[in-house]
């Protein structure tokens, strides 16, 4: 299978072309990426399966997308998202 | 405050353990009376856990229901003070106007409020953009009203009714399904699933259903359900700093319109969602969904604040407010029924409402005068209006 | 878009059942939110191959699906999350949220309806769940199907259930290392089990087998444990585990805890159409179904985990009894279903003895310390659920949800509501009966959507 490059938080990473988001942050060894809004909590996957909407990224500065249902796409700009993300 | 076991008596027995209520009940303990508070769901499971906690001044027209709203806001305040967890919050409201024709009725609007001692300051473009940077910048003119106020409705009632334990017993699951009167018709003793509990005074706080316990006692009191939808979005940073809505609201509350009306009501929260209210509807106690409505909020709520374009519906709940042909609340002893007391009918102000009504139908028990005269307030008045 | 049938959901259920009823001749449509066909038990990652077990099964259904669509009687949508399903009595109109990244709004409008929405994992809490690394045991296999990935170096897999078994041998075969599985039960329960043995011997000989390969693999077995606590590095991500034995607690260095406690059935849209739903064995809110795998409402079928757990076998044969029967109902017959109703019969009776002898067990939640998280969305703590039972009389899950905010968060519940019921029931002695449970999993919202497409709905698109 062809490999596609990302990068999350300014990083270069590859990955196999039609992995999910989630799956390419994994096999990059990136379990967390993103943190809760009362505790600051580092969350990543859960459920696996887009029913618990833990591990929510930001990716071309969209934000809330699930990692685990969306497909990477060569060039994404993947952005670890902060709970209580700034106000613009 | 787990559920206790009826009690044989009471001074009073207050049916509906919404925050009329509670504040109810906190006020006739003050009196030193033993209270019983009845509901056949689960503390503030009916109206009052479906609206959003709101006290508001700046909706209210000039008369009898601002004098309550005014004076009900003074004693929110000291309530407030006693709240560990109900977050009373002073967000202030900003009614905004549309149109040149709303803008100028707006305007006179809160001339008239001023004169009647509600703080409302007219703003001009530059002053809303700085208390809502997000807002639209297209909005013509708005006015901040600082008394307007919310807590989490809820934990506010349960907590009200917490505090106030010493004197106060709430029975909850247990439906009311008589009131006993004696051969004089005055009351005598309320009858429930979970029991009978014997009592010279009973308050009807049963908010939307308040008709129906009315008839209990043999009495009519024309209290119908009103249904609105919140939408709720995502969690996010904070975008929406007050309650804003648009002045239609003011022609809303009071209308007579049998259909779907929305008017366009936008807040954020403390927990990071945005609430989006409001719409009206009379069907019953129908609790299914009207796309139509949801739909009608989601563009109203993006015309005021455009960034809410991109922001995810998460989930919407509905209520039912409980209103009265004249949308006036029913607060005060019942002529026809010596020892019933109502206090329900509230439509969407029973928040802000609740310990004004409280407080008066505390003064009437005790046979004193009122702050607020009752009078616009009698529970007869329909009957009356219909012999005319 | 207009059609004759909607089918909701296209795994093992929702495949058999499109299937047989376009094959009888009615016009489907097949929505699913998925990459591909399959749902979660046919996952795969698009390669045509797999090392599922029933993967030939799976091919003949896509075979069927592709020979529906080819004659015209049938169209798939896939990446489409339904939103909302309303009744006006005589149609459905199902609103689809089209894509995660790039959404777009379709609406469907059909008379008859399926449902075959299967059911995600039940994970109960423990302090540490939250922590990066805890995941579900359907979130580890979801990652070896469908990107053949196994997350985390060092993995341990606990909870109850063959599905634990079935997971870790996934992910030996996938190259990964598995520390340990830890089953709360006895790993051979029912192969102790005459009555379980005639209604599922295949099943458990499988069981068998698998538990012979994970020990040739150095998997350390540890049954009758519990996990206690996942505990967290420097980074706040899993480390270790310490394991609740007869014996005392131990520790077992991992970075991944996959847990899973059976299934929970998706039941929203089944909810918020008003259908009778009832409480499983397992406890898990049901769909109530008649032979015909018909609800309470006689236009819609349900099919598969929502009308209770009972695995993939089951879940097809339903699928197939359904897309008869709604056929049928517009007059168009086929085949008969005896093969599938012996099937299900079968199916059901093992699954009966499967969930008791796996079951939660009582009082789990009597253990947890106050600061665990319950509500991962909301960050709800399960002392703080205790004090809104204990001051406040919240003995329902929508009282304490309304008063501490579990269940109002991103996940609306999913992942919580149970084990609220479950807290309820261990601190006040209150059960949540099927209506307050119902009440529970009503998320009129089933997905979120934006509020631009909410606005913008073109409500007389058919």
């Amino acid at each position: 299978m062809s490999e596609i490059r990302f990068t999350f938080d300014g990083v270069e990473m590859r990955t196999t072309a039609g992995s999910t988001v989630a799956a390419a942050l994994i096999s990059n060894g990136v379990m967390a990426w993103r943190s809760t809004r009362h505790n600051d909590a580092p969350r990543g996957l859960f459920c696996g399966i887009g029913q618990c909407f833990d591990c929510l990224i930001t990716i071309n500065d969209k934000a809330d997308i699930r990692a685990c249902l969306d497909v990477i796409q060569n060039g994404d700009v993947l952005s670890s998202q902060a709970g209580v993300r700034d106000e613009d | 405050m787990n559920s206790a076991q009826m009690p044989a008596t009471a001074d009073a027995v207050v049916i509906g353990a919404g925050v009329v209520g509670a504040c109810c009940a906190h006020y006739l303990a003050a009196e030193g009376l033993n209270v019983v508070v009845v509901d056949r769901g689960l503390v503030a499971s009916g109206t009052t856990g479906a609206g959003e906690g709101n006290i508001l001044v700046s909706d209210k027209e000039i008369g009898a229901e601002l004098e309550l709203a005014l004076y009900s806001r003074r004693l929110w305040q000291e309530i407030a003070a006693d709240l560990k967890v109900g977050e009373f919050e002073s967000k202030g409201g900003i009614v905004v106007a549309t149109s040149e024709l709303i803008a100028k009725r707006l305007k006179e609007t809160a001339e008239f409020q001023r004169g009647a001692g509600v703080e409302a300051v007219d703003l001009d473009r530059e002053q809303l953009l700085e208390l809502e940077p997000h807002i639209n910048p297209a909005i013509l003119s708005a006015v901040l009203y600082p008394q307007d106020a919310q807590v989490q409705p809820m934990l506010t009632a349960a907590e009200i009714l917490r505090n106030a334990s010493a004197r106060v017993t709430v029975v909850t699951n247990a439906e009311v399904t008589g009131i006993e009167r004696d051969a004089a018709g005055a009351v005598t003793a309320v009858v429930t699933s979970r029991g009978r509990c014997a009592t010279p005074v009973v308050v009807n706080a049963a908010g939307t259903w308040g008709g129906a316990v009315a008839q209990l006692a043999g009495v009519e009191l024309p209290i119908h359900p009103r249904r609105g939808f919140i939408l709720v979005t995502t969690p996010q940073p904070v975008m929406v700093h007050h309650k804003v809505y648009t002045a239609e609201y003011l022609a809303n509350v009071a209308s007579d319109n049998e259909g779907l009306e929305t008017s366009t009501v936008v807040e954020g929260t403390r927990a990071g969602t945005i609430l989006i209210g409001a719409s009206r509807e009379r069907v019953g106690f129908d609790r299914s969904i009207n796309y139509e409505a949801l739909q009608k909020l989601a563009a109203g709520a993006i015309a005021i604040f455009p960034f809410l374009k991109d922001i995810m519906l998460l989930r919407t709940y509905s209520g039912f407010r409980p209103y009265c042909p004249d949308h006036l609340p029913v607060i005060g002893p019942d002529s026809r029924v010596p020892g019933l007391f109502h206090a329900c009918g509230h439509e969407g102000a029973g928040v802000g409402l609740a310990p004004a009504s409280g407080k008066m139908i505390a003064d009437a028990v005790m046979q004193r005068a009122t702050e607020v005269a009752l009078a616009p307030f009698n529970p007869v008045r329909f009957e009356e209006a219909a012999d005319v | 878009m207009k059609t004759e049938l909607v089918v909701i959901g296209a795994g093992p259920a929702g495949l058999s059942a499109a299937a047989a009823a376009a094959e009888r001749g009615v016009r489907v449509v097949l929505v699913d939110a998925g990459e591909r066909l399959g749902g979660q038990y046919f996952r795969h990652d698009g390669s045509g191959e797999s090392h599922n077990r029933d993967w030939a099964t799976y091919q003949q259904l896509a075979q069927r699906i592709a020979a529906q669509q080819s004659r015209g009687n049938l169209s798939y949508l896939s990446r489409s999350a339904v939103w909302s399903v309303s009744d006006d009595g005589e149609s459905f109109t199902v609103r689809i949220r089209k894509g995660e990244r790039d959404e777009a709004a379709i609406e469907v409008i059909a008379p008859r309806l399926i449902l075959a929405t299967g059911a995600h994992d039940r994970a109960l809490a423990f302090d540490g769940w939250d922590a990066p690394g805890s995941i579900t045991v359907g979130g580890l296999q979801s990652l070896v199907k469908g990107n053949n990935l196994v997350a985390g170096q060092r993995v341990v897999i606990a909870g109850t259930g063959p599905f634990l078994l079935a997971t870790a041998a996934d992910v030996l075969k996938a190259g990964g290392t598995v520390v340990a599985v830890v089953e709360a039960h006895s790993f051979t329960a029912l192969a102790a089990n005459p009555a379980a043995m005639i209604a599922g011997r295949h099943k458990i000989s499988q069981a068998i087998e698998l538990l012979g390969a994970l020990r040739r693999g150095n998997v350390r077995l540890i049954d009758r444990a519990t996990i206690d606590a996942a505990l967290r590095n420097d980074n706040g991500a899993v480390r270790a585990v310490s394991v609740r034995t007869n014996k005392g607690i131990i520790g077992i260095e991992c970075d991944v805890v996959a847990t899973g406690w059976g299934f929970e059935p998706n039941v929203e849209l089944a909810v918020n159409l008003g259908l009778s739903t009832k409480v499983g064995i397992d406890e898990s809110l049901n769909v109530t179904v008649d032979d015909n795998q018909q609800t309470s409402n006689d236009r819609v079928w349900a099919a598969g985990e929502l009308a209770g757990i009972a695995g993939s076998d089951v879940a097809l044969a339903e699928g197939e009894i359904a897309g008869a029967a709604a056929a049928d109902s517009v007059g168009r017959r086929g085949a008969d279903t005896e093969d599938a109703r012996r099937t299900r019969a079968r199916g059901r009776r093992f699954a009966k003895y499967l969930l008791s002898a796996y079951s939660i067990p009582a009082g789990w939640t009597k253990h947890l310390p106050n600061h665990t998280t319950l509500c991962r969305c909301e960050e709800v703590t399960v002392g703080e659920v205790r004090e809104a039972i204990d001051e406040f009389g919240a003995s329902d899950p929508r009282a304490v949800k309304l008063f501490t905010r579990v269940g109002m968060g991103w996940c609306q519940g999913r992942m919580c509501a149970a084990n609220c019921a479950d807290v309820i029931r261990d601190c006040a002695g209150v059960e949540t009966d099927a209506a307050a449970l119902a009440a529970a999993h009503k998320r009129v919202i089933a997905q979120p959507i934006t509020l631009g497409t909410l606005a913008e709905w073109d409500s007389g698109a058919q």
